[in-house]
């Protein structure tokens, strides 16, 4: 009976972790991360997650200038709160100006409800907490991708 | 909070789950990155200090607490979000008395990094050659 039960939830994460990826594939992923190492840790969680097309940019002014190129408009934005030369909030008020259909979730440690009722107010998709995990980035993905 | 003296240089479990979450090449690159990233933080909040600049020296500290969180080091991510309170607190004399303490830990996160020493202590005055 209990080798019944056991597997349960790791089919589940298993079964949601195929789902992201087979829906992940074909979009165009943008980390906005200040912090080299954080660029590259999202980057490759996102690769890891199915992520074929993945960018990347330093900050907010860096990510826009990015986004003038139409071929490089994202599907997806992971971004970084506070960062130098544009923030992330400000950087989400642009990217949804220009682009509504663009998905961002904003990764921060601003948790407090201030916070997040103000990102939320900007257009936010999705909040990922600072120090994040792979399950809550994905949590989080699956979200702005409607799957579960 | 908890207090960063009694935390772990490096919570073991952070980067056994980030082994497991990240290819082989990429594990690799992320830590060299973070040595780059708590040198390059450093000298900024020394230059910010210097130069009584509290928004950049703000941001620095914040973003190596984020850096150093992500990859398990504890030790100085939780030293530098008690830095980062202070700090949103506008109390920069504690900032300013904590640089020492705050080199000393970032020579342990590089050491555990297997990367050599910070070019600047907590004086921005001081360059070890």
């Amino acid at each position: 009976m209990s080798a019944c039960i056991a597997p349960k939830e790791p089919i589940m994460s298993e079964m949601l972790e195929q789902a992201i990826s087979a829906a992940i594939a074909d979009k165009l992923v943008l980390v906005v991360e200040d912090t080299s190492s954080s660029r590259i840790l999202v980057s490759g969680l996102v690769r890891g997650l199915g992520a074929h097309r993945v960018v990347s940019a330093t900050d907010g002014k860096d990510a826009l200038a990015k986004t003038i190129d139409k071929a490089l408009v994202p599907d997806i934005v992971l971004c970084d709160w506070v960062m130098p030369n544009m923030d992330g909030l400000e950087l989400l008020t642009r990217i949804k100006a220009d682009h509504g259909s663009v998905k961002f979730i904003m990764m921060t440690v601003k948790t407090e409800a201030e916070a997040v009722i103000m990102a939320r107010q900007h257009g936010v998709d999705g909040y990922v907490a600072k120090p994040f995990t792979r399950d809550s980035l994905m949590a989080s993905l699956a979200k702005v991708l409607g799957v579960s | 909070m908890a207090d960063w003296r009694l935390a772990p240089v490096v919570d073991g479990a952070v980067t056994d789950q980030l082994r497991r979450d990240l290819d082989e090449d990429d594990f690799v690159l992320v830590h060299h990155a973070l040595a780059d990233d708590i040198r390059g933080r450093m000298a900024e909040l020394a230059a910010a200090l210097a130069r009584d600049d509290s928004e950049t020296a703000r941001r620095a500290i914040h973003s190596l607490k984020g850096a150093a969180l992500n990859l398990g080091h504890l030790r100085l991510g939780l030293l530098c979000s008690h830095l980062n309170d202070r700090a949103l607190a506008a109390d920069w004399p504690t900032v300013r008395a904590a640089r020492d303490d705050l080199a000393a830990v970032c020579q342990l996160s590089l050491a555990a990094l297997g990367h050599a020493g910070l070019a600047f202590g907590g004086d921005s005055s001081i360059v070890r050659r």
